[in-house]
Order: structure tokens, then sequence, then C-alpha cells
């Protein structure tokens, strides 16, 4: 989308400055919007299929009222919750309670910008693309505590307490995985690292092939990925049978959907993360190698990387409605004990693989003594 | 963008510059001391925009990383954890205020000398100029000694916070806590 910038804004040269500027500000907004309409269309499809995997699993139904096979369920709760009535507690501190809602959807939609979804689609190609979704997400926890402390309510203020407990302390594993990852690309470019997982049919170079470092790597990402999200079984701080709703309690109507969409935006973010750096990004698989034309490329390689990422969003829900929720010193007890180890043990271990091999992975050493 | 973006990069200046101006004020002027702190996100987030802005993008964002996600915690739980923090009137005395403005003079007097004497490289603006390896490589070769420096003053810090809230080990009795969190 930068490039389109400068495309545009350099074919209008003769332009005066204020014309370039407005162009400039207009594609902006287009494409935040543009991004805004996607991430807000997958919100929406994500609850539905949160309720039908659930009722799946719990041998229910799920929706089925609203249109065919309850499909547009999730518009009437759109609307069901724009109309309800927006409540304010007395006692509440106005300022902190009304600005947290924005802080967390902003942040958790602005984690949707360095994705790349494929070869030539994604909003802004950053050259610290992961360290820029790292850091955007460490502002959510920060909001959190805002809504938390603006409500005034008890519930909310051990939610959001033990919210930002375990968003910072699980960070440490998420981060440290990650670094196992990146350091084989040698880069945080998404694009980048993507590119870099090209061949071997598109499958084999993976990043979660590369070396059995990486390989343990993914998956303390991808329970600590939940942790993060705040998802069953690491919920405690929306704990509904211990403290009512945790650090939305007090909050009503479209307030509460903002912190429910941002927990659905989060879904998807660290799901494409876990994609793009551990299992290929928009790698095709097999017919990848082909030449076809780009345009059928481009449908191909985002229809992969959002078949990767659904995936992954539905193993997180298989997970919500398997396991039951851990105890607050179990939960830290996981992620000090057991992942913080094993993800510093990753980060050695792969980069001596690295430094050792030359980057080369499991799949690039079984394919030179095949062909030797 | 080179030079096509100027325009658009003096607009996001002077709004992340507003921002951070605006907020920080907020944080000295605010008499509800958990507003204040919470003000102070926007000021940390302004100035991570202005380094963007300066094709500074790993220091940007590593500006988000600590101190929005770490410093500002830290700093929101401290005032959280505040006596009556709820009530507590950020009510300044005279002879506080005299005080304060002579030594926020005496400050804006220094930085503003240093920063006229400082021969300023004004490089311009350089977007999308990967910053992350050349930083990497002069923190493990240049600056080895302070980087390190660094880290084992981070260790001595995190040693000490276990030290002092260790749970008390007597011999011949369980550990305090053990037996609590076996009922719970």
């Amino acid at each position: 989308m930068i490039g389109l910038i400068g495309h545009v804004t350099s074919s209008l040269a003769h332009a005066g400055p204020l014309v370039r500027l407005l162009v400039t500000v207009v594609i902006m907004l287009v494409s935040a919007m543009v991004v805004l309409a996607v991430a807000l269309l997958y919100e929406g499809a994500a609850t539905y299929a949160e309720r039908k995997v659930a009722g799946d699993i719990q041998a229910r139904i799920g929706p089925n009222r609203v249109g065919p096979y309850g499909l547009l369920q999730f518009v009437a709760d759109g609307v069901k919750l724009l109309i309800k009535e927006d409540i304010i507690p007395f006692y509440a501190d106005r300022w902190l309670f009304i600005g947290a809602p924005y802080i967390v959807f902003t942040a958790s939609f602005a984690a949707f910008v360095p994705l790349s979804y494929s070869e030539h689609v994604s909003v802004a190609d950053l050259n610290v693309g992961v360290l820029y979704v790292v850091a955007i997400s460490s502002v959510v926890s920060m909001a959190i505590l805002m809504g938390a402390w603006g409500s005034n309510n008890k519930w909310s203020l051990f939610g959001g307490m033990r919210a930002v407990a375990q968003i910072i302390s699980y960070e440490i594993p998420i981060v440290l995985s990650l670094l196992a990852a990146v350091i084989l690309p040698a880069s945080l470019d998404m694009k980048d690292i993507i590119v870099y997982q090209s061949g071997g049919l598109g499958i084999f170079r993976w990043l979660v092939f590369n070396n059995p470092f990486t390989f343990l790597s993914f998956f303390v990402y991808f329970i600590a990925a939940i942790a993060e999200v705040n998802r069953t079984p690491f919920d405690i701080p929306e704990a509904e049978s211990e403290i009512v709703a945790g650090y939305h309690t007090e909050y009503t109507g479209m307030r509460f959907a903002f912190f429910f969409m941002a927990e659905y935006g989060d879904m998807f973010v660290v799901s494409a993360i876990a994609t793009t750096l551990f299992l290929g990004g928009w790698q095709v698989p097999i017919i990848g190698g082909l030449s076809m034309p780009v345009w059928l490329r481009e449908v191909l390689e985002v229809a992969v990387f959002f078949a990767k990422v659904f995936l992954l969003i539905y193993v997180m829900m298989w997970i919500r409605w398997t396991l039951p929720r851990l105890r607050v010193d179990q939960l830290m007890d996981l992620c000090w004990k057991y992942l913080t180890p094993i993800a510093f043990f990753n980060l050695v271990g792969a980069s001596v693989w690295v430094l050792l091999l030359h980057g080369r992975g499991v799949y690039d050493l079984v394919a030179g003594l095949l062909i030797h | 963008m080179s030079m096509d973006a100027s325009a658009v990069h003096a607009l996001f200046f002077y709004f992340f510059a507003a921002m951070t101006i605006v907020s920080a004020l907020l944080v000295v002027l605010l008499r509800n001391i958990v507003r204040s702190a919470f003000s102070l996100f926007f000021t940390l987030f302004g100035v991570a925009g202005v380094y963007i802005l300066l094709g500074a993008d790993f220091v940007g964002v590593a500006q988000v990383l600590i101190y929005i996600g770490g410093v500002m915690i830290l700093i929101v739980f401290g005032v959280m954890l505040t006596h009556n923090s709820y009530s507590v009137d950020m009510f300044n005395r005279l002879g506080t205020l005299v005080m304060g403005t002579v030594s926020a003079i005496v400050t804006f007097t220094i930085v503003y000398y240093s920063i006229r004497q400082v021969p300023w490289l004004l490089s311009g603006y350089k977007a999308n100029v990967p910053t992350t390896q050349p930083i990497g490589v002069q923190l493990l070769t240049n600056y080895l000694l302070p980087f390190e420096l660094a880290s084992v003053l981070l260790v001595f810090a995190m040693v000490g916070a276990a030290y002092l809230i260790r749970s008390e080990v007597r011999p011949g009795k369980e550990r305090a806590g053990g037996s609590e969190r076996k009922d719970a």
C-alpha cells in the first residue's frame, strides 16, 4: 500500500502539495477501511463459527434460526449490540471507562497492518513487522487495565490485574519462540520470512520443519499465544464462574462488543503470525512451482493463507470447548516453569543449529543426502 | 515515497508532536493520579510516532514494546497500589510550585542550549531503510561492554526482586503458602 501511495503521488507530481497530501490521506483511509471491513466480516464469521464448533463438540445444534443454517446470526447479534442501552456506571471513571474499548480495538486492529496476505497484498510491508505486532499487542494489556480500573468494580479490577499478569508473563515465551524462528530468515519483515520458506514443494521448507528446535518453538508459541488472547483454558481474566466477566463486567452494548471483537481480532493475528513464521505463510503447496497467471497465483496465495489461519483458529476453538480452565497458579507454573525454559532451550538450540549448519534445514540435509 | 511524502510527513509530525505535548501537560496538570498515569500512555505513544517519522523504525517499535508494554504497566500498577489512589489530590504547595518552576526553567535551558550546540546531521526522511541489523551489529561489536553491563544490571534487578518477594523457608516446616494452595 505504501508502494501504491508512492506510485500515485509520483504520477501527480505536477499537482500541488495539497492535492498530493489529500490523495495520500484518502488512499490511507481507504486501505484502512478495506482492512477494517475484512476484519469485521471475519469477526462476524468467527463468532458464528465459534458457536457452531461449540455446538458440534457439545452435541448441540448451535445457531440455526436467522437465515439459512443460522448464517445471519452474527448480523442479528451486531444489530442487537448496537441498539442496546449504553450503561456507564455512576461511580466509574468516565474518561478511562469510555476510552479503554477504543484503545483495545484500535490496538488489536492495528496488528492486522503488517501481515502479508499474498506476494502483493499487504497494507504495509514493515521492516520490523514481527516486532511491531508484538509491540502493538502489548498496548492491549494497558488498555484492559484502563477499562478495569475505570469500571470501579472489584470483579473488573481482579480481571484486569489477572489479564495483565498473564499477558506480560506469556509475552516472554512468545517472543523467545518467535526469535528462534526469526534467526533463520534473519529478517523481521513478514514477506521476507515467507519468501525464505519457499521451495520444498511449498511444505518442507516451512520453518516448523526446519529443525527440531523450531518445531518445538511452534508449539510453545501456539500455547502461549492462546494464553495471550485470553482464551480457555487460559481465560482466568474473564472466568465467569469466579469473577463474573472479568475486566469487561461493566461494559454493555457496543462498548462490550469492542472488547469482544478485539479478542477475535487477536485470535486472527496470532494465528496469522504462526502461519507466517512457522507454516510457510502464503506459499502454495505442491502446485506453487507451476507457472500461472499472476491473478490466479495471488488468489491461490490469499486462499492458502486464510485456510492456514482458519485452521489454527479452529484448533483454538476446539481447545476452548474441550479443556477446562487452569487455576491461576497452574497458569503461572505453565508459563514460568515449563514454557519459558523450553523457549530458552529452543532459542539456544536453534542458534547453534544455524551456526553449525549455516541455516540449512532438515529438508535440505535429507535432500542433499538423497542426491549424493 | 521520498520527497513526495514531505507533506504527509509534516502532517504526521505535527499530529504526534501535539499528542506528545498535550498528553505530557495532562500528566502533570491532571489532579487525578490514575488519569495522569494513563495519559502518559499517549505521551510515550507520540514519542514512538516521532521516532518512526525519523526513520528509526526499530527504536520506535521498541519504545512501544518496552515503555507502553512494560514501564507504563509498572507505573499504573504502582499508582493503583498507592494508598487511597482514588482520592489522592495532587495539590501543589507554594514551596513545591516554586521549586518545580525553577527546576523546569533550568532543565529547559540546559536542553535548549545543548540542542543549539549539537551539529545535527540533517539526513532527511528515509523510510524503508532497515535499521534492525545495523543496531544489532553495533550492539555486539562497538557497544558490547555497555550492552553487557546493562544486561548484568537487569539480572541484578531480577534477582533482587525475586529475593525480596521470596517466601520464608523455615527448617522442618512447609513453605509458607504451600498448604493454602492445596486447599484452594
